[in-house]
């Protein structure tokens, strides 16, 4: 479970995003349509993009203070993010991919973790391929992996099944779950899929026009939104 | 007949200088293009400056600054025991100068084409900025880095402003092929003249065909991954 308390401002084109949160993070999901500003949202939490103003409290650690002049580097944040475009290092092999975040770690236990991925999520024929000759659904798992091995406090996972079908997805949810809770891995999901965001997630963060509108269970969330939804087209 | 002596010392001279300009072009690329660097544009111009420059000036500058009546000029020829101007080690520095755009602008294109989703997903695995170069930028810029060295090499094989100005034309320490060539016409010796030249010639396009023909080999291997 992480503690994140966020209070942020940003301006990005049309986008003005202000988010205001403080919850306890286990399996939850940022929900709402394209361009609301989940991605943004989630590139200020890892750090790869500098607010206009806000602050970032993560397990009571300050990872942002603008005010303060405080902005922890990704690196130093124990949040790990699998973004949509997978970002592997076309170069690398699958298995240079998973090791390329361990290097502090003993090679024995480099190892371990590499091997552990690899079976946990049906990479091991694939272990000398470079990205290149792997189809989407092979390159979103081997991201999701590499994203996995440095063992984050939270994982920021962006559209992260966008490739595989919907047997696919449960199969790797299934998979997955047990492992993130082993190793005290909390996640925040962002899709814009209702089915995923229902069955991948315990709570629900709703965004709309660059604001957080709404936060709950997902079955309340869900409700709301198919009210909206027959609101939408006149339906009682 | 060749000029044996200038030619040799043609191949040292730029292969020397295509090293130094690999060693000072590979950081001060990645600085301009991964950093923040503010100064970005001033810097720029700078090392872009012998694109545009007479090569004369640039020559008469270093050759100022190299000589005696400056501090810099007396370090180097304390350290040396001999003045940097009319040396070998004089002619490397005026090279490095002299080629340092041709080796730049290649590294600074190359790296801006990395994407910038394998940089940050460098960045949150925990990579600084010279393991992210060394193990990200550099593989993805192997054109870059033959286009550098290549132009580096061919560019210096070919000057002879910046040389003459800087080294003077000393058989066997700073007389280069393109000086020799210019003394063989003062002299009438057309027959040599033909074959130096020539033989610049045929560098330079060899130092080109292998350039692109490596870029073809570079992105059919790409193409295969």
């Amino acid at each position: 479970m992480s503690d994140l308390a966020v209070e942020l401002e940003h301006r990005a084109g049309s986008l003005h995003l202000q988010a205001s949160l403080t919850m306890k993070v286990h399996r939850a999901a940022l929900f709402g349509p394209s361009g609301v500003g989940k991605s943004t949202l989630l590139r200020i939490l890892a750090g790869l993009l500098r607010p206009e103003r806000g602050r970032l409290l993560h397990n009571g650690r300050t990872m942002l203070d603008t005010e303060a002049g405080v902005n922890l580097p990704p690196q130093q944040r124990g949040i790990g993010l699998l973004p949509q475009g997978t970002a592997l290092f076309p170069h690398l092999s699958v298995e240079e991919n998973l090791r390329f975040g361990l290097r502090r770690l003993p090679a024995h236990e480099r190892q371990r973790r590499v091997d552990e991925l690899a079976a946990m999520l049906g990479l091991e024929p694939l272990r000398q391929r470079t990205p290149g000759r792997l189809s989407g659904g092979e390159r979103q798992r081997v991201a999701l992996a590499r994203a996995l091995a440095p063992r984050p406090d939270l994982l920021l996972l962006d559209e992260p099944f966008s490739a595989l079908d919907g047997k696919q997805k449960d199969a790797l949810w299934e998979t997955l779950d047990p492992y993130l809770s082993e190793h005290g891995i909390s996640t925040l999901l962002v899709s814009h899929d209702a089915g995923e965001v229902w069955a991948y997630s315990d709570a629900v963060i709703r965004m709309e026009s660059g604001t957080v509108s709404a936060c709950g269970p997902p079955s309340s969330m869900l409700s709301q939104e198919r009210q909206r939804a027959l609101r939408l087209f006149g339906a009682s | 007949m060749i000029d044996t002596q200038a030619l040799w010392l043609t191949l040292r001279l730029a292969a020397l200088t295509s090293v130094l300009l690999l060693l000072i072009t590979v950081p001060l690329a990645a600085w301009l293009v991964l950093g923040r660097a503010r100064w970005r544009p001033v810097a720029e111009a700078l090392a872009m400056v012998p694109l545009v420059l007479p090569p004369t000036v640039l020559g008469y500058y270093l050759l100022v600054l190299l000589g005696p009546r400056t501090g810099f000029g007396r370090f180097c020829a304390n350290l040396l025991g001999h003045p940097l101007a009319f040396s070998f080690a004089g002619l490397v520095v005026g090279s490095v100068c002299y080629s340092l755009p041709f080796a730049l602008q290649p590294l600074v294109a190359g790296f801006a084409q990395v994407p910038a989703e394998l940089l940050e997903a460098a960045l949150l695995l925990g990579a600084g900025r010279g393991r992210t170069l060394w193990r990200v930028v550099l593989p993805l810029s192997r054109r870059a880095l033959l286009a550098s060295g290549l132009l580096g090499f061919a560019h210096t094989i070919g000057e002879f402003g910046v040389v003459l100005m800087i080294g003077g034309d000393i058989p066997g320490a700073t007389r280069t092929l393109s000086i020799a060539l210019l003394d063989q016409v003062q002299s009438f010796q057309y027959g040599a003249a033909n074959r130096t030249a020539a033989l610049l010639l045929l560098s330079s396009l060899l130092a080109l065909i292998v350039l692109y023909s490596s870029r073809e080999r570079i992105l059919r291997a790409s193409r295969a991954a």
